[in-house]
Formats: structure tokens, C-alpha cells, sequence
């Protein structure tokens, strides 16, 4: 077994050649990067993109390569993820595969979104105020109302009165009603649906894979468990990075398959073990960790855009969370991928 | 006949003297006909990336004119680059235009024996683009929005030239080649360099000036190439010719690796236990028309279904709801519910 380990850390200080990337770097760097990255997959639900590509470009790797091959990694951890998580019976297939259409539809909506705003020569700076404002409120909102639940402990939660809540009656009469039994929700198909395409829109205008947005989005709007809400959450990514992954190895060749591989090693171990300390996290905690992180996120986005840049000028490959009001060719090829499947 | 003499004396003596007197004013350096050449020998001449790959150690080395200052430089080929342009809008920084760079190399290492402003002066330092601000010079720089303000445009080469130098694709070291007298008017030159690992595959272009008097007065060149071999040149080839096979193996692979971890995971760790009815709770407010289905009574007391959550497709007693509910939040609560 020590000699296992040996081999394991000795492998580990080898470097590599990433053969699409055209650089060498260090087996234990990328896996580290990836475990840590993994660990937050597998803990929030969180694709992990928005923190991948950056630390990638970061330690030597082109951009564009880096937010491909990122996606390419993301399918592992996140395969891992809903593998772990469907032990744990926390993926709701039914839920994530309206979820999945409803992205899809949102995405094409949100690239001609995109298009519009890019023509009208105003979307950096709607996306930029969208990034603190969603990010901020969502991330505050999820953080304050999770103290409050956990402040009020084991008492019994607040019992609302049948039918006086407006929102939940209406939602009770549109059509197309289905019992999803793994949230142990009853929704109308359209629910998730919609939802979802909403939430697309925004992913598809923000440049982030989602996970910030429909995490949150299923927990308080679709009333799902915040652990099914993870699970499920990581099904629908899995299926939305294969497309991508498909497209850009096929458009712009800039998949790196060791690269992927590498980080895949390393952030499949952390999903899982994210995974498993979820299981030990009550959700208010859960969400009190992702609405941290969003809400880190969003201070970074709006230091980003409050102070002058050292350099104005800045790859255009880059990483929207890199970047501030710039979209990541990741997002550039969900764009073309979603044009492409729907509508041509 | 006085005269025939005198123009014949002027013909075959003053004028050629002449010639020659102005020759040598007017190129000094005609001795450097029998300057020795520059010579450049590479080692080695192609640098293999093979799946271990960590950089190289480069060695240049040849004679060159004896006194002569010696610099290497090393170009990567020249593309074009775009890059987003922040600005102030209001109090907030964001993209508001794309920049098109073109003609600056991707890389320009230049190495010499002294600083190369103490022996070489601007012009030539243009004429053969040894610096930073020459190539800025140089560059073709175009904006989406058609800026043409020099001063503006001037500003944005340097932003270039500012960030490839962070990056470390251009950089400028002094004192780094040795040069030794060898006799014979000849002098040695050596110069030993890890090649970066971040340079990228492709041809680069490598470049010796000997310089004397503020003027080159011998050059070389050479041509390195990097290539990659073995498992890396197979991977690079597959992506490049068959895109949609390659596409899927990597993600039949990434799907094999995330399951294969997660089954890793639960061999090593043991099987778990399914998650049982009591340890993950479903409670939560229920929509409108099952509560009140619910308050209106069902006589029996429903299971609860398999997956721990609570049965759908039977009305559930109010009063069960709200144990599951109590229960649920003293083990674990899941229910993020309103």
C-alpha cells in the first residue's frame, strides 16, 4: 500500500504534455485544481466551469482550450456526481429532463437575447449589472433565509394556511399536472418548464453553466429538497456538457482529452467526497455555502467593474467570471449549440 | 600636347585616387568585406514534445567578428490576436470594443552580451524590430468601432506589448551571452536557455546580429522547430482529423472515468445503504388541492413511499405531514421550501 502511495505521489510530480493545449504542466497540479474544483461540484450542485476555466488560464492554458476541455471534464465529475447522488437518491430524472428541455429552449432564447442587446451595443453593461444584482441577491437572499430557518432550529416550520397562498393555488390549477416522486413534488410540466427556460435565458446571458441559478431556482420555486435539487441539478449539466463538449470538439477542435482527463481525476474524487459531506450538511447549509460563494462571486464581479483594470485589454477567450460583462467560448459554443439543435 | 598629357594624367591617376579616397569616406566599412561571417550552430534543431514534455535546454553558439557585441533573438511566427477593450461607462469599467492585432510575433526573446542601447543606437534597433517599441511600431491595429486617433491606437500597442511581458512571451535579458576571443579577427559566442514549456507547437525563428561600432556588422539565422511526437502527435492529429470521433471518446471517456471514480469510490469505501424513509424526509407544504383533499380525511393513514418520500398518489392526512415535517427537522431537514 506505501508503495502504492509512492507511486501514486511520484506520478503526481510528473509533468505532462497537454497535446491540443501545446504546454506541459504538472499530473498533481491539475488534479489538485480538479479536486478542489470537484469537491464544490459535488457538494452545491455547481458545475464548477466558472472557477475551472479561470484557475486553468491562469497556470499557462489557452483560454479557448481550457473553457472546451473544462467542459469536457465538467461531464466526469458531474457523471460522477449524479452516480453518487442517485445512490443517495437525490436525482429526480423525471424533474431534470423538463428541466433539461426548458434550459435548452431558455439558452436559444437567451443567445438571440444576446444578439439583440450585442447589436443595440448595450449587453456588456446589462450583463455586468445582471451579475451583481442576481448573484448578490440571490446569493444574500439564500444566505439570510437559511439562518433564519436554522436560528428557528428544531421548532416545527411555520405551517401555512391550505389555499391561502395565491402562488400555490395557481400553480395547483395549470394544466398538465404529474407527480414527481422523487422531490415528492406535484407540478405541472410546465412549471419546470418554464422554470427552466427562464433560468436559461439568464445562464445564456450571464455565461455560467447554471448551477448558481437552478439550484436555487428548484429548492424555492420548484419546493425541491435542496439535496435532490443538487442531484438533479448535476443530471441536467452532465447531459448540457456532452452537446457542448460534442460541439466544440467538432467546430473548434479545442477539446483536450488528457487535460479533461486530469482535472476529471481529480475533481470525480472531490464530487464525491462533496457528495458525501452534503450527506452530512442540513440543506439551510447547504445553501448557506452556495449563497456564500455566489455572494463572493459577485463581490469579485463588482470589484471587476468598480475599478480600473491594470490592463484594459484582456484575452477574448476569457472566462466571463474572469472578466467582467465578457462571455466564455464555452458559452459562445452552448450558443451555437442550442442555434444548431433548435432551430436550423 | 601639354594639355593631351594633363588629361590623360587626370584620367588614369587623379580620378581613380579620387574614387577611392571617396569610397573610403563614404563607406568606412569597406574592411568589412573580409569581416569573418556570423555563424549560428542550434542544438538542438528540433525540440520533440513528447507525453512528458517539461521544456528543453537550448544552446546557441558560432563565431562571430572579434570586439563585436553579440545578441541572439528568438520570434515566434507573427498572428493576429483579439482582445476585448474595457473602458469607463458611468462608474463602472466593462467591454466596449474588440481589438485586432496583427504582425507582432507570438514570442520574442532577446538575449545579448550588454544592454543593447549601449551599442546599438535607435534607427537600427528599428530597422531590425530588436525592441518592444519597434514592433509596436510595426503592429496593425484595428478597432470594431473604426478608432483611428494615433494616440489612442499608439496606447493600445503598448497595452499589447504590457500584457505579452506579463505573460513572459516577451522578455529582454542582458549579460546572458558569452563571448570569447578566439583569435584571427574571430570571437566565440555561446548561449544556453531553457526553452519556456508554454511555448506552443510551430516553427520559430532564431536570429544572431554581431554589432560594432552602433552598427550590425554580421547575422545569422536559424530555424527551430517544435514538434510534437508520439502520443501527443497522435491526439492532436485525431482532433484535428476526425473532430466527431474525437468528440465522442472524449466524452465516453469522461462518462467511463466519472462512473468508474464513483464505483471506485464505493468499492473502496463499501457499499452504502439505501437512504431509508426516516433519514430523508420529503415534508413540505403541500400544493393547495392535496392539503385540502387531506384536511378533508382520508380514513387510513397512507405508506409513505419507497424512495422516503411521501406517497403522491393518495391524499395525505394533514396531521401525518406535519409529523414528518417535526420529525424531519429534528434529524435532518432537506425541506428548503417556503
Amino acid at each position: 500500500m506505501a508503495k502504492l502511495v509512492l507511486a501514486a505521489v511520484f506520478a503526481f510530480t510528473l509533468p505532462l504534455f497537454l497535446p491540443i493545449a501545446g504546454v506541459s504542466i504538472n499530473m498533481g497540479l491539475l488534479a489538485s485544481v480538479g479536486m478542489v474544483v470537484g469537491f464544490l461540484s459535488g457538494l452545491l450542485g455547481v458545475g464548477g466551469g466558472f472557477l475551472m476555466t479561470p484557475i486553468l488560464m491562469m497556470i499557462g492554458i489557452p483560454p479557448i482550450v481550457a473553457a472546451a476541455s473544462d467542459t469536457n471534464a465538467i461531464v466526469a465529475t458531474s457523471a460522477s456526481g449524479v452516480a453518487a447522488h442517485f445512490r443517495l437518491n437525490n436525482v429526480d430524472f423525471k424533474m431534470g429532463g423538463f428541466c433539461l428541455l426548458g434550459g435548452l429552449f431558455g439558452s436559444a432564447i437567451g443567445v438571440q437575447a444576446v444578439k439583440i442587446l450585442r447589436a443595440r451595443g448595450n449587453a456588456d453593461l446589462l450583463i455586468s449589472v445582471m451579475y451583481v444584482v442576481v448573484l448578490g441577491g440571490l446569493g444574500g437572499f439564500m444566505v439570510y433565509n437559511s439562518l433564519v430557518k436554522l436560528r428557528r432550529g428544531v421548532m416545527a416550520p411555520k405551517i401555512r394556511k391550505a389555499g391561502s397562498n395565491v402562488f400555490s393555488t395557481f400553480l395547483a390549477r395549470l394544466p398538465f399536472q404529474m407527480d414527481f416522486a422523487r422531490s415528492g413534488v406535484r407540478h405541472s410540466v410546465l412549471l419546470p418548464f418554464v422554470l427552466c427556460s427562464m433560468v436559461g435565458i439568464m445562464t445564456a446571458l450571464m455565461g455560467v453553466g447554471g448551477g448558481f441559478i437552478m439550484v436555487p431556482a428548484m429548492v424555492y420555486l420548484l419546493r425541491m429538497p435542496a439535496h435532490v435539487a443538487v442531484g438533479t441539478d448535476l443530471f441536467q449539466i452532465l447531459f448540457t456538457c456532452i452537446g457542448v463538449t460534442l460541439m466544440q470538439a467538432a467546430s473548434n477542435h479545442t477539446v483536450d482529452v488528457v487535460l479533461a482527463l486530469m482535472i476529471a481525476a481529480g475533481s470525480t474524487i472531490g464530487a464525491q467526497l462533496g457528495a458525501r459531506v452534503s450527506r452530512h450538511m442540513r440543506g439551510e447549509q447547504l445553501l448557506i455555502v452556495l449563497g456564500v460563494l455566489a455572494l463572493v462571486v459577485c463581490l469579485k464581479m463588482a470589484v471587476g467593474i468598480a475599478l480600473p483594470p491594470s490592463n484594459p485589454l484582456s484575452g477574448a477567450g476569457g472566462h466571463a467570471m474572469l472578466k467582467a460583462a465578457d462571455h466564455n467560448a464555452a458559452l459562445v459554443c452552448v450558443r451555437d449549440f442550442v442555434r444548431s439543435s433548435l432551430w436550423h | 600636347m601639354a594639355l593631351r598629357s594633363r588629361q590623360a594624367m587626370l584620367t588614369y591617376l587623379v580620378l581613380p585616387a579620387l574614387a577611392v579616397v571617396l569610397a573610403a569616406i563614404v563607406c568606412p566599412n569597406a574592411s568589412a568585406e573580409v569581416t569573418p561571417p556570423v555563424t549560428l550552430k542550434l542544438s538542438p534543431e528540433t525540440i520533440e514534445m513528447g507525453a512528458f514534455y517539461d521544456g528543453a535546454r537550448l544552446r546557441m553558439e558560432g563565431k562571430a567578428p572579434s570586439g563585436s557585441k553579440v545578441m541572439v533573438v528568438l520570434r515566434g511566427v507573427s498572428k493576429d490576436e483579439v482582445f476585448n477593450k474595457k473602458d469607463r461607462v458611468g462608474p463602472i469599467w466593462i467591454n466596449v470594443d474588440k481589438v485586432h492585432v496583427t504582425g507582432p510575433p507570438s514570442l520574442f526573446l532577446r538575449f545579448s552580451s550588454e544592454d543593447v542601447h549601449t551599442f546599438l543606437d535607435r534607427q537600427t534597433i528599428d530597422a531590425y524590430a530588436l525592441d518592444e517599441l519597434s514592433i509596436r511600431n510595426r503592429m496593425h491595429i484595428r478597432t470594431e468601432h473604426g478608432l483611428r486617433d494615433p494616440e489612442a491606437l499608439r496606447l493600445i500597442g503598448d497595452q499589447y506589448v504590457d500584457l505579452k511581458k506579463k505573460e513572459g512571451s516577451y522578455r529582454r535579458i542582458a549579460d546572458r551571452v558569452h563571448v570569447t576571443d578566439i583569435g584571427n579577427g574571430e570571437a566565440r559566442y555561446t548561449l544556453e536557455i531553457g526553452w519556456p514549456k508554454l511555448a506552443t507547437p510551430g516553427s520559430y525563428q532564431v536570429e544572431v546580429y554581431a554589432c560594432r561600432d552602433g552598427r550590425i556588422v554580421g547575422q545569422s539565422g536559424a530555424a527551430l522547430q517544435l514538434v510534437e511526437v508520439g502520443f501527443p502527435a497522435f491526439m492532436a492529429a485525431a482532433a484535428r482529423e476526425h473532430p466527431y470521433g474525437y468528440g465522442i471518446l472524449a466524452v465516453i471517456m469522461a462518462v467511463i472515468a466519472g462512473f468508474g471514480i464513483d464505483a471506485l469510490a464505493v468499492l473502496l469505501g463499501g457499499k452504502k445503504k439505501h437512504i431509508p424513509a426516516e433519514a430523508h424526509p420529503m415534508p413540505r407544504p403541500q400544493p393547495a388541492h392535496r392539503t385540502m383533499a387531506a384536511a378533508a380525511g382520508a380514513g387510513k393513514s397512507p405508506p409513505l413511499a419507497q424512495d422516503g418520500g411521501l406517497p403522491i398518489s393518495q391524499p395525505v392526512p394533514a396531521n401525518r405531514a406535519m409529523a414528518a415535517s417535526a420529525g424531519a427537522s429534528a434529524t435532518r431537514s432537506s425541506d428548503m421550501g417556503p
